[in-house]
């Protein structure tokens, strides 16, 4: 089976500073898979390497099989790649409906039914439907970002922290809503500090450490891990 | 909704029956006023939708008025045509600097776009053949012709104000919004931010371009000071912030506050006028980063309270 999305040895960079050294990993279709690591570790670079907003150094990224190095970032949203980004990154001056539209901007013709379908996930949303984003609450801000996900029908779902300055309880929600979309058939790439809650529900996970993994396996291993349950869990 | 546009239609037959009542001083001022007001709107595409403040629209309002005035000066033409040529010209003129400047954001695009209206300004003073140099250039007079071009300016301010409500509820307004709000958000949703602001700075330049070339008709007289100083890109800048950046009325309402301001301050204060716009700017800024709009907002607000 070929790897959904494959990232071959990267090299990614601000500057001077490298962030990523020769970091690999896959996501196959069907997968929910966790990238984890403490802050700095590089994960959101990855992220941001994978959508084409940070340029590669070194190595090339795979998505179906095809290196994406030649396609601009704002032709990735149209192969079925699509992020939800670590602090929403909403447009707070738009209304949820813009929000949501903006999310299907390449994808127009099932538009409607798009947003019926995230209407549906979230009636929440369509409760505030005319309301700018900026004056929703958290929870609400982080359900409207998938949410404009959702709008380009991706093939892969990749996930920043959204569990990021939510309350316990929206934190429980919010990774309820993840392993929802994946029943529904969604590959998901999640990032997430919160290790316990993201490996019981992932599959698999890659613990990066200064830009390279240092540890991969199926969530079992690496709960059972002593490394990880001293380094990251304080057990 | 049906309110503005009954207004606005009202407005428009209002000011197209006025001339007949008018002197020529306020004939003048009016016309003016209508160029102004449609540049006002057009800066407003690529300020206030797409957020990138531009301090060299003068280079625009000079090439569309120059390459206007040479069409007609050679009889090639007809007025209407002339100034569409001169804003294709204008557009195209915008997008050669435009499309490597505007990956900048904020004060870099801000910075680059003074460079560029500058070198513009210098080329056009000392470019002679073409524009006349500092003595510029002249168009005969028609009698008569000033009324046709006091209708020709609102016919253009009417489709000007109708073209910047069209994009702002199009799918070009919603990727601009997208893009002043956050570039990288805006990428992934698969916007491409140098293909719409390339298209918006096209746009705006081409109708800046056109407002430039009936200028040039109704004045009969151009030259490179006067179309391309700064203090030209800075009205365009000052207009859409006294009223409102990102609204529709908001430059509308500068551009006449900032015509009747302007005759007032060149009049009483002619050394003193510039020194002054730069204080309003600054004013604005401060107080109320809206303009006019936020002002007439928090007023409502405040009466409905």
């Amino acid at each position: 089976m070929t790897a959904l999305l494959e990232l071959r040895d990267i090299d990614v960079g601000y500057g001077d500073v490298q962030v990523l050294r020769g970091l690999s990993l896959e996501v196959h279709p069907g997968e929910i898979v966790t990238l984890l690591g403490s802050n700095g570790a590089g994960k959101t670079t990855a992220l941001r390497a994978v959508c084409g907003l940070r340029p590669l150094l070194k190595g090339e990224i795979f998505f179906e099989g095809q290196p994406l190095s030649a396609v601009p970032g704002h032709r990735r949203a149209a192969l079925g790649l699509s992020l939800v980004p670590e602090g929403r990154e909403l447009w707070s001056q738009l209304s949820v409906r813009e929000n949501l539209e903006l999310g299907a901007f390449r994808s127009r013709a099932r538009a409607a039914a798009n947003l019926e379908k995230v209407f549906v996930l979230f009636p929440r949303l369509r409760e505030r439907a005319a309301q700018l984003a900026g004056s929703l609450s958290g929870g609400e801000q982080q359900m409207c970002a998938i949410g404009r996900s959702m709008m380009s029908e991706p093939k892969l779902l990749m996930l920043d922290e959204p569990s990021l300055g939510l309350s316990p309880l929206l934190v429980e929600q919010m990774f309820k809503i993840v392993s929802d979309l994946h029943a529904a058939g969604m590959t998901i790439l999640l990032v997430e500090q919160n290790l316990t809650k993201a490996l019981q529900l992932a599959r698999r996970g890659y613990v990066i450490e200064t830009g390279a993994v240092k540890l991969k396996g199926s969530s079992a291993e690496l709960l059972a891990n002593p490394a990880i349950r001293s380094a990251y869990l304080g057990l | 909704m049906k309110l503005g546009i009954a207004l606005s239609a009202a407005a428009l037959v209002a000011l197209a029956l006025l001339p007949f009542a008018l002197s020529p001083y306020t004939h003048n001022l009016m016309t003016l006023s209508f160029l102004f007001v449609a540049t006002a709107l057009a800066w407003n595409w690529l300020g206030g939708y797409a957020g990138q403040i531009s301090f060299g629209h003068a280079a625009m309002f000079g090439t569309g008025g120059f390459v206007a005035a040479r069409i007609l000066l050679a009889g090639a033409l007809p007025p209407p045509l002339a100034w569409i040529a001169g804003g294709l010209v204008a557009g195209a003129y915008a997008l050669i600097w435009g499309h490597p400047t505007l990956r900048l954001r904020g004060p870099y695009f801000s910075i680059a776009t003074i460079g560029v209206g500058e070198a513009t300004r210098l080329v056009f003073t000392y470019w002679d053949k073409f524009t006349g140099g500092s003595s510029g250039l002249s168009l005969p007079m028609v009698p008569g012709a000033k009324r046709t071009l006091y209708w020709e300016a609102l016919a253009f301010l009417a489709l000007i104000a109708v073209a910047s409500w069209a994009i702002r509820r199009s799918r070009l307004g919603l990727a601009l919004f997208a893009i002043r709000g956050d570039v990288e958000a805006a990428a992934d949703v698969g916007i491409s931010a140098t293909f719409y602001q390339d298209l918006v700075l096209f746009l705006s330049g081409a109708a800046t371009g056109i407002a430039g070339g009936i200028y040039a008709s109704y004045f009969s007289f151009i030259e490179p000071n006067d179309m391309l100083g700064f203090d030209r890109s800075i009205s365009f800048v000052l207009m859409a912030v006294i009223g409102g950046v990102g609204t529709i009325l908001g430059p509308v309402l500068g551009a006449v506050v900032f015509v009747l301001l302007r005759q007032f301050l060149i009049g009483s204060y002619p050394q003193l006028y510039l020194g002054l716009y730069g204080a309003l700017l600054i004013a604005v800024i401060l107080f109320e980063p809206l303009g006019l709009m936020g002002l007439g907002h928090r007023l409502v607000r405040r009466a409905a309270r």
